[in-house]
Formats: structure tokens, sequence, C-alpha cells
């Protein structure tokens, strides 16, 4: 990614290999740089984005949605799901999948299909969960896990062309919810970590990852989670900063566990966190230099739960409405 | 096939000369494909000539290899961003893009079936930009 920044006048230019995707905020600049690049390169002007790595992006003027309605109908096309019944989530509640059960003849099959459904996780938050899940058994995957996959699948059919709508109403400031499970995967034992980052109210990152060792506690499980968000809010700002936007304000952080914001905000040593490495107490730094706040948000608010835990439909669809996801296809 | 052929030979992507002893020249072939246009209708017939890359040795042939992709994180940010202060978005797309690629090292390749002239049967082409399939390329 390329940025040209002359007085007030801004330009981004983002290359993916041979796609070019120009932004900025005066007209006349981004005509010129058009021209410098037909100048030195055998180029396509495709005129305003529709259609970029398979997303398709339609803007309006209340804002931006991004969807993979036509890769979302591909998949369920050639897994034969067309015709399927859908499904209201993407995984049965509390669902733990286990390593036992009949293997998979053509694992190569599960292995492509979980492989299209990772791609799919680039403009719906509401799947990543599910498919992280199902990632963990590539290796080996088992029948079970083709079902677990194929749930996905009819959960898509219900409404393929949901996306991501960036609203055009924005106070620029970052906002993250990080959540931790623990000790949630029955295999190792270890515990995923799953946030979520606002531009307000515009989702724009969000990660469900299994953490590298086993905690001890469900505290620290939170901590080494709010210590990854953490690096993530560092990187944005950073990248914001890129894009000309300058962050006074600091980072917000929310979080539902008091205990794990207590061992960041005091650096005490505590008989149980003194195994804690020391690069989880990165995040003391970053609260001491005044680049990101904690704040205490109720479990009923987490919005990172859902990159945690399976939800039951109750929970599950008003939780990715105030993610952002819609679907502008949906008749309602 | 052609105007791959020409878009190949105006860019300087290889010039035709004899092979020194001790290289040995990779395969290529050419690959067709149908464009569809987004109705399922015939856009054009595409011809496209690949390198047999999957024969290079690492270290010898090739050093190592990059690609200019962005994170899509990036892009998430760049379009919210662009919602948020109402600018205007567009696209373009690099014809023959692995062409523009510069080659440090120095790479033989069998001339592509269609490029055969008179009296030159025994020479091969001294690859100057990267072509498709080439470890270069990936």
């Amino acid at each position: 990614m390329f940025t040209k920044t002359q007085g007030k006048l801004f330009i981004a230019l983002l290359i993916y290999v041979d796609d070019i995707l120009i932004t900025g905020n005066d007209h006349a600049s981004i005509v010129d740089t058009k021209k410098f690049l037909h100048s030195q390169f055998n180029l396509k002007d495709l005129g305003n984005l529709k259609y970029f790595l398979g997303i398709e992006v339609s803007a309006s003027k209340k804002g931006i949605f991004i969807c993979q309605r036509k890769y979302a109908l591909e998949i369920i096309d050639d897994v034969g799901l067309l015709g399927a019944a859908p499904i209201n989530t993407p995984m049965e509640r509390g669902l733990k999948l286990s390593d036992q059960g009949v293997l998979l003849k053509e694992p190569s099959k599960y292995r492509r299909l979980v492989g299209r459904l990772i791609y799919l996780t680039v403009s719906r938050p509401d799947i990543t969960y599910a498919v992280h899940v199902l990632s963990r058994f590539m290796h080996e995957p088992r029948k079970l896990h083709m079902e677990a996959a194929l749930r996905v699948i009819r959960y898509l059919k219900g409404a393929p062309g949901q996306g991501l709508f960036f609203l055009s109403n924005n106070d620029f400031r970052l906002r993250a919810y990080c959540d931790s499970d623990w000790a949630g995967c029955p295999l190792n034992r270890r515990s995923t970590t799953g946030y979520c980052v606002f531009l307000r109210p515009s989702l724009i990152s969000w990660r469900s990852k299994r953490q590298k060792t086993v905690s001890l506690s469900s505290v620290e499980a939170e901590y080494r989670a709010m210590t990854g968000a953490c690096c993530e809010l560092t990187w944005l700002r950073q990248l914001l900063k890129d894009l000309g936007l300058i962050h006074h304000k600091a980072a917000l952080l929310f979080y539902d566990n008091k205990a794990a914001l207590h061992i960041a905000a005091n650096p005490v040593f505590h008989k149980r966190t003194r195994h804690i490495e020391m690069d989880c107490h990165f995040i003391r730094d970053k609260i001491q230099d005044g680049s990101v706040i904690t704040r205490y948000v109720s479990s009923a608010h987490q919005l990172a739960d859902i990159l945690t835990k399976s939800l039951g439909k109750e929970n599950f669809v008003p939780m990715i409405r105030k993610l952002g996801v819609q679907d502008i296809h949906s008749p309602t | 096939m052609t105007s791959e052929l020409q878009a190949l030979q105006a860019n300087g992507t290889w010039t035709l000369t004899t092979l020194p002893t001790g290289k040995t020249p990779i395969g290529c072939r050419w690959v067709y494909k149908v464009k569809l246009r987004s109705d399922g209708t015939v856009e054009r017939h595409k011809a496209r000539l690949v390198a047999k890359g999957f024969t290079q040795l690492e270290g010898i042939d090739y050093q190592d290899t990059f690609s200019p992709t962005a994170k899509i994180i990036s892009v998430r940010c760049l379009l919210a961003l662009a919602a948020a202060c109402g600018w205007s978005l567009h696209q373009m797309d690099v014809h023959n893009a692995f062409l523009h690629g510069n080659l440090a090292e120095e790479i033989y390749m069998s001339p592509p079936p269609g490029l055969q002239r008179q009296g030159e049967i025994n020479l091969v082409c001294r690859l100057h930009k990267s072509l498709y399939g080439l470890k270069q390329a990936s």
C-alpha cells in the first residue's frame, strides 16, 4: 500500500499483485495518478470499484457495503446444497469437536471446502469462529468434522449475500473488544482468543485464534487475549496514521474480566501471575504511554463473544447485527 | 495466442540466443482458457504462455520469492475510511502483470510452440522478464 500526502491532498494506492485500488480526497489528483500509471504500465481502468479480489463492493451515500455473495453461492453449489434447508447459526451451541470417529476417505475435499470458507471470512465475521474450529482438523478430518462444515454451508444458504457495512458517519476512534474462553479446546486444553476492532461504527478487524500455550487460570487466558488485541490496536493505529488519520485519542479496549484488567493496570508482582511471560506485559507499556485505555464491559455487551464460542440463535442474531453484519439482498 | 506472443515480445521478455554449456532450458506450454462474462456468455478465448517453474532449483535458478500483496485488513481499513470520508474508489488492473518484473538470474527457456523461425532451430530464449509459472512469479 502506498500513500501520498501533499498539504491537504491525500491519495492512497493499494496494490494486490496486479489489482490496484485508488482512493483519495481529491478527484483531480486521482485522475493524475491514473494517467501516470498509464504512462508506465499497460493498464485497464475498471472505473468505480465494484469487484475486488472476489469481494463485491457497493457504495452509497450511507456508506460502503462489502459482501462475497457470488463466492458463497459457488461454495454452496460446489457441495450440492443449493436445495438444502437453511439454518440459523453456523454451529451448534456449545459444540466441542473431538478427534474421534471415522476418517474421511477424501481429506482433500474437506481441506478444499474449509480453505474456501476461510477466504469467505474476509467479509463475514459471523462464521469466523466456526471456520476457525473446523480448520483445527485439516490434518486429519473425520466424518463429524465434515458434518459440521456442511452445517456452516447450510447457514450460508440462509443469507449468502450477508456482508459488512461501513457507515459514513464515523467518529474515527478505535474500539476493541476482546475475550477468551479458558481451556476450550478439548484436545490440548488451550484457550481461544477472540477480538474485534471497530473504527466506530465500522468493524475493520477481527480474529479468533487458539493460544499457543496452556493457561493455568482463566485470568491468564484472558490476559493473553488482551495482549493480542493490544498488538492489533497498535498496528492499526500505525496503519491509520499512514492513511493520514492521526489518533489523538487513545484507543479503547473493552474487557469483561476485572481481574485481567487489574493485572494490566498494576505492575504488582503476584504469585499467580509471575509465570506469565514478559512479552504479555507489553500491554502495560501501552497503557502507561496512553495509547490504549482499558474499560470494563459487562459480558452481555461483550461483542467478542461470538469469536470464542458458538452461540445459540437468540444471542447470535442480535450479536452479528451489532457487528455491522447485514444483508442488503434480503427483503427485510 | 498471437496477442500474447506480441505482448511478450513487445515487453522484451526474452532474447533468442544459443544455449551456453552447463545450462538447462526449462520447458513451457500454452494454457488456454475461455473467459466468461458475468452473464455466462463467452467474452474471449485467452492463451497464456507459462513456464514450467517446478523444474527450477532453489539457489540456482531462483533465490527468494516475493509478491506485493496487501493484508485484507488493510483493504477493509481503507474501505471503512473511504466510506467515512466520502472518498471515491477506483480500480485498475495491470495487463500481463508478471511480465513487468525483471529477472536477476540467468534463465533459459525452450522457445514456445508457435514461435519458430527457419534456421533458428537450436536457439533458446534467454528470459529477461518474469513469466507466469516461474518461481519468480509466485
